[in-house]
């Protein structure tokens, strides 16, 4: 009933597939030669400027030389750097017939539910009829070129294959069902592990999430979701970890291949050089949300938890100066949002008494961090693609400024009183503790985010 | 810029430099060779990611050889490969070692059943020599291969029809297939044990089997490795145990294994009917009386050589399956026939079963052979309670994931990874939670579960209702008859891994034997009897 955590493939599965997709593209090439189609091969040449930006034929070479190397290094036994992707190998052995029909398509990378609703990149329906005669051409044709593989396939590929180009489908019992003593016990615990988490019991959940990644063949990257949300419920900084560990072990700065049709939205299970992946994502919120709490959180330990800021904050920004996080606004805004935590908490404990050079030091390290958020919102709408409320968080902005310059003659006041005075004059509209705005502010940020 | 790391050889030009160190971003050798392939580059510099280059700044490890594991050099690449080729062998030699394997996964097994199932140190002995009678049937077949080789290269010479030849190649095909599986092995234990005229029965081996105790799943992880490098993947693939015994195999490998080792001229082949029908009787929670009936009926009803083990591969001839027939057929004339002793509600006590929570490590091997049986499991476990999931994640804890391979294939930083995971996710019976710990303590064992459900039954019967029983007809009797004999024979069907048509083909086979031959002997009483069943 849910689907299980690893890829299975059987040969018998991926000739089919290899057959099928050969007949396909087969189909199509001949249609586009007698409807006079160019199919791509003629397209304007590659402009000097972008030439950055790889040509496709130049990344399937690339993707070509990165195999074979690959290969090679998996023969002679030794490291490659990644857990590379299970789920590519399979789909490279198709010999690319699977591949060269999906390149025909875009898939979106971020969800695999991205609609064209823009007018404006409207195609037209195409209207092109077919005759009966000019069909059973092209059919001929595209069985003809087939012979060969087929004559070498087996019987159940060739009744498979047989019914599908009828237009017939094939109920086949054992196809996609997890039949063995294996998969039917990874299959048993995938659902008590969904069960469990549904009904919130999370000492079970735990122990199935325990026992599957135990299991060799179970990709953690399809379930790292349920993971964190399991662990969070038992150890919630162990969750944090988990979230580290994802993001150290399975990201990395290759390009998607835009030809292999994934299982799973790609971003989910990896990053690339354009995009970074979720649980990165989730990571950098969950460290931020917990960390801000921390230093809110008068019982907790102050000090490490402004250690804890401090290197998220060092983290991201040596995850800026590089691809993918260099151009994800979601990065900038998460970044932009930690130095707005940190002018909230210093301009809170600003003294006002203060006087002379300490008084500037204090003052210029507040100003300093909201000249950080704004110009890293600046660079975060530069990026686009990522919606804030721009006037709210300049509102905060200006209240934490004020902070500093608002009560010098009422250093008598009693600082607590202070700050709420502070607070209340803004953001009358929300009319909360300054200590909670921080928090609350991202949470909805989080859940627009997402 | 002293820190030299040791490294593969160099090489170039013969350079001896073991020590390397970095400059300018390049490994560079002792000597000032640059390694082949290595550069070290900035994160920034886009066009570097495509060119495939792997970086490596951090975690500097070296291989077995003194190779670094991140990185490669094309010179030393060309040894490597030659290394790697033909590791997996084909043909004889590899059929020969499939049955090594074989032979070592028959081990492992009468090895556990001694330990476990306390078995007399004869029984792996006993294993050894059907083994080899086995193993030398093969041989002759071997043998009669060769000749027929022989002889078909001069026939085919002067012969060119085309369906003679088709025949010949396959029927040589068919030979270089020994037709032996992880099955087979199971045939051979169960031989054994009727040698030696121990209660195992098919039924218990799978069991046993089904819930990773007894060594077949897997069992290709567990052979040697250099073996398992060595294997075709098809053997692998054969060795790996894929769903278990299905719909009767085990015993027609049973009928085939009694051909080869002629077990029917040499061995003790009388199967031991009497202690199967007593554990039919008190696993369904039947009066011991059942017990004497159905002896009873099988006294009076079978010749001599009727329960021995027999070559023929039909399902009426299975012998445990027989005994299972005359089994449902002894509750079913009794049920009928009796009204008096066996009122409808005793019947229907009967056919509630009790859903209980501290079982024995038997039945919640039953339970894992039930469900692995099942077309659709997520079924089943969406109605579980939560004792029932906490037993099914401690069988898959203590039985399922030690059948699992921790992956020595794994690079290093892979399972250094690996370990980090793991770490985080400790599975320890301390972190879970202690109720459910309590029950993996306190298991009963089986007798005082069995000792449970009989009181359970008789619960059942004295609360039932007296005065509603009598307004209860005929009709309801048959009803209620049936639906016991239909639960009893679903168990059956998945305690054996039989399909359900086998099991009633044996049922009707057996029933027109029954009636024969009481019709034969018991002429005058007879005619009452029947009368009444039909």
């Amino acid at each position: 009933m849910f689907e299980l955590p690893l890829v299975i493939t059987s040969k018998r599965t991926r000739t089919s597939r290899k057959l099928k997709y050969q007949y396909i593209n087969n189909l199509s090439k001949k249609y586009d030669g007698i409807n006079g189609i160019s199919n791509g091969q003629t397209e304007l040449p590659t402009p000097e400027n972008s030439a950055t930006e790889t040509s496709e034929n130049e990344e399937v070479g690339q993707q070509k030389r990165r195999r074979i190397r690959k290969r090679l290094k998996s023969i002679i036994g030794e490291s490659y750097s990644d857990l590379e992707s299970d789920e590519e190998q399979p789909v490279e052995e198709v010999d690319n017939e699977e591949r060269k029909f999906y390149r025909k398509y875009e898939k979106p990378q971020l969800t695999f539910e991205k609609w064209q609703c823009d007018p404006r990149k409207r195609t037209p329906i195409q209207r092109n009829r077919i005759n009966y005669n000019r069909m059973n051409r092209i059919q001929r044709h595209g069985l003809r070129r087939m012979e060969t593989s087929l004559a070498v396939a087996s019987r159940t590929n060739k009744t498979f294959f047989h019914a599908t180009t009828q237009g017939y489908q094939l109920f086949d019992p054992t196809y996609g069902r997890a039949n063995t003593f294996q998969l039917k016990h990874i299959g048993t615990l995938t659902s008590l592990l969904h069960i469990n988490v549904l009904k919130r019991k999370w000492e079970l959940a735990y122990k199935c999430f325990a026992l599957l990644i135990r299991i060799p063949g179970v990709d953690v990257r399809t379930l790292w979701g349920l993971g964190e949300r399991i662990l969070a419920e038992r150890q919630p900084t162990r969750s944090l970890e988990f979230l580290q560990w994802m993001s150290s072990v399975y990201s990395t700065k290759l390009p998607f291949a835009d030809d292999v049709n994934y299982r799973m939205a790609p971003v989910f299970t990896k990053g690339s050089k354009t995009h970074t992946p979720k649980y990165t994502t989730t990571w950098l919120w969950e460290c931020l949300i917990r960390y801000a709490n921390g230093l809110e959180d008068l019982e907790m330990d102050s000090k490490s938890a402004a250690e804890n800021f401090q290197s998220l904050m060092d983290r991201i920004s040596e995850m800026v100066l590089g691809p993918p996080y260099m151009d994800d606004p979601e990065v900038w805004f998460i970044y932009a949002l930690c130095h707005m935590v940190k002018a909230d908490t210093l301009s809170q404990q600003f003294d006002p008494r203060l006087t002379g050079s300490a008084r500037d030091i204090a003052s210029n390290q507040v100003i300093q961090h909201i000249q950080n958020t704004k110009s890293h919102l600046q660079q975060c709408s530069s990026k686009g693609g990522f919606t804030f409320p721009k006037r709210y968080i300049a509102r905060q902005l200006a209240a934490f400024e004020a902070r500093l310059y608002g009560k010098i003659d009422a250093y008598d006041m009693d600082e607590e009183e202070d700050e709420d005075n502070d607070a209340h004059s803004p953001s009358d509209e929300s009319g909360m503790y300054p200590e909670n705005l921080d928090t609350q502010l991202i949470d909805s940020e989080a859940s627009l985010s997402d | 810029m002293s820190a030299y790391i040791r490294g593969p050889i160099c090489g170039v030009g013969n350079c001896p430099s073991r020590l390397w160190r970095i400059i300018d971003g390049r490994r560079t050798c002792q000597y000032g060779h640059v390694m082949e392939g290595d550069v070290e580059f900035n994160d920034e510099d886009e066009d570097a990611t495509n060119a495939g280059v792997v970086t490596r700044r951090l975690n500097l490890t070296t291989g077995a050889t003194g190779n670094f594991q991140s990185s490669f050099n094309s010179s030393q690449l060309q040894n490597s490969q030659n290394e790697e080729g033909g590791k997996k062998i084909f043909g004889p030699e590899a059929r020969l070692l499939f049955i090594r394997s074989l032979q070592f996964t028959l081990k492992r097994q009468s090895r556990w059943l001694i330990e476990e199932q306390k078995l007399p140190q004869e029984f792996d002995k006993l294993v050894k020599i059907i083994w080899m009678k086995l193993l030398k049937s093969l041989e002759n077949d071997d043998n009669n291969d060769e000749f027929g080789e022989q002889e078909d290269g001069q026939t085919f010479d002067s012969n060119e029809d085309q369906d003679r030849f088709h025949e010949l190649a396959r029927r040589r095909k068919d030979k270089n297939r020994y037709r032996l599986s992880l099955v087979s092995t199971l045939a051979i234990l169960y031989m054994s044990s009727v040698q030696l005229g121990i209660p195992i029965y098919t039924c218990d081996l799978i069991k046993w089997t089904m819930s990773g105790r007894l060594p077949y799943f897997k069992s290709s992880e567990k052979l040697p490795e250099s073996w398992r490098v060595q294997l075709p993947n098809y053997y692998l693939g054969v060795l790996e145990g894929g769903k278990g015994p299905q719909e009767g195999q085990l015993f027609t490998h049973i009928a085939r294994l009694c051909t080869k080792t002629d077990f029917i001229k040499e061995f003790n082949h009388r199967v031991n009917y009497e202690c199967l029908i007593f554990k039919l009787v008190l696993s369904n929670v039947l009066p011991p009386e059942f017990y004497l009936f159905a002896i009873q009926l099988i006294r009076t009803t079978s010749e001599g050589h009727d329960f021995e083990l027999n070559p023929d591969t039909k399902p009426q001839s299975w012998i445990d399956l027989q005994i299972t027939a005359y089994f449902l057929l002894t509750i079913r004339w009794v049920l009928m026939y009796d009204t008096e002793s066996y009122q409808v509600r005793w019947i229907h006590a009967l056919i509630q079963r009790q859903k209980r929570q501290e079982v024995s490590t038997d039945t919640i091997d039953q339970n894992i052979l039930k469900l692995s049986q099942t077309q659709k499991p997520t079924q089943k476990v969406f109605e579980w309670t939560d004792e029932e999931m906490a037993q099914y994640l401690s069988w898959a804890e203590e039985a399922f994931l030690p059948l699992q391979r921790n992956d020595e294939r794994l690079k290093i930083d892979q399972r250094i990874a690996k370990r980090k995971l793991h770490k985080l996710f400790p599975l320890e019976s301390e972190t879970f939670n202690t109720t459910s710990s309590q029950v993996f303590q306190s298991k009963p064992s089986f007798l005082n579960e069995l000792q449970e459900r009989y009181a359970f039954f008789q619960g059942q019967f004295e609360s039932t209702d007296h005065r509603r029983e009598e307004q209860r007809v005929e009709d309801d009797r048959i009803k209620a008859i049936n639906s016991f004999e239909n639960l009893i024979t679903q168990e059956l069907v998945t305690e054996f891994s039989i399909s359900l048509q086998q099991l009633r083909l044996a049922i009707k086979n057996i029933s027109h034997r029954c009636f024969h031959r009481l019709k034969q002997e018991l002429n005058d009483k007879q005619t009452s009897t029947t009368a009444d069943v039909e």
